[in-house]
């Protein structure tokens, strides 16, 4: 039996819409759903730490991975789950500076990373020493004038990190993010289209780097 | 009869823009990424050639056609069985 260690990055940039109205929501979400009495995982034990607000900077990130090396020994993060903007170049904390990029690589070995942002995915995380990488390859759309698509968009967006932290492949996790989407296309698109653009479009620009056997540990 | 993709786009866009209540006219409705449209924003981002965010709409509606016309022949198909 083995833990499982999350980092979970969360963005939060005073009156920027994506934060306010999508990603605080949806990584809460997240974290709310691991505490869940009825969550089942084949991992023993699953510790949650959280990097919002200032936390969500490189430096601090970087220190947590040090302290894994050094006489502090804290637990190696297997999984990092970010919810923020993103560019092709990195995943974005604080101010919308880079929290992960291409100069923490060599230390990103054995890790997966699962992102709910822009373009982060090609080529920042699929060339990437992670062990696995989950992310858009493209924007990340929001409709903000259909509240219930909404809601269920922020559900959908912690389908596959749900799925890797009870310990399935990436590929089950990929599957069941893009049916996800795919549902939601199916119950919006006839009453509102533009929901079903939308929902298509997050399915369609989800790639998953990785052996698709693999798990998080 | 709808010409192309821009035109079926914007008459996607237009019944969706009837369809919100008045006061949310000036309000943010979509986001995408760091951006944000009010519908009316929406409607002239689809109108310029030139804007990013307008053409990658006119693509999100076109491959909303071919997902939607897809699923119409699958079931008329399964009706047929």
């Amino acid at each position: 039996m083995t833990d499982l260690t999350i980092m979970i990055i969360r963005q939060e940039i005073k009156n920027d819409n994506y934060n306010e109205l999508f990603s605080i929501e949806a990584a809460t979400k997240f974290q709310g759903d691991l505490g869940d009495p009825n969550f089942q995982s084949t991992y023993n034990n699953i510790n949650i730490e959280l990097f919002d607000g200032n936390k969500a900077k490189k430096e601090k990130i970087t220190t947590r991975f040090d302290n894994e090396t050094n006489q502090r020994k804290m637990a190696f993060i297997n999984f990092i789950v970010h919810y923020g903007h993103g560019n092709s170049n990195a995943i974005l904390g604080v101010n919308n500076d880079p929290a992960i990029d291409q100069t923490l690589d060599g230390k990103l070995q054995g890790r997966t990373i699962s992102t709910v942002s822009c373009k982060s995915f090609d080529p920042f995380g699929n060339n990437s020493s992670t062990k696995g990488y989950l992310g858009h390859d493209n924007i990340y759309w929001i409709l903000a004038t259909n509240q219930p698509f909404l809601d269920d968009l922020i559900s959908a967006s912690t389908i596959a990190n749900l799925k890797l932290a009870e310990g399935k492949t990436y590929q089950i996790a990929y599957d069941a993010q893009y049916l996800a989407y795919d549902n939601l296309f199916n119950k919006y698109s006839a009453a509102d289209s533009l929901a079903g653009a939308i929902a298509l479009q997050n399915r369609n620009t989800l790639k998953l780097k990785g052996n698709p056997n693999d798990k998080v540990v | 009869m709808v010409k192309n993709k821009e035109e079926y786009t914007f008459n996607e866009l237009k019944k969706w823009l009837n369809s919100l209540p008045k006061t949310r006219l000036n309000e943010v409705a979509v986001i995408a990424g760091e951006q944000t449209f009010t519908p009316i924003e929406l409607m002239e981002a689809v109108k310029d050639k030139k804007n990013p965010y307008g053409r990658m709409l006119v693509s999100m509606f076109n491959n909303y056609k071919i997902e939607i016309e897809k699923k119409q022949k699958k079931s008329e198909k399964e009706r047929k069985l």
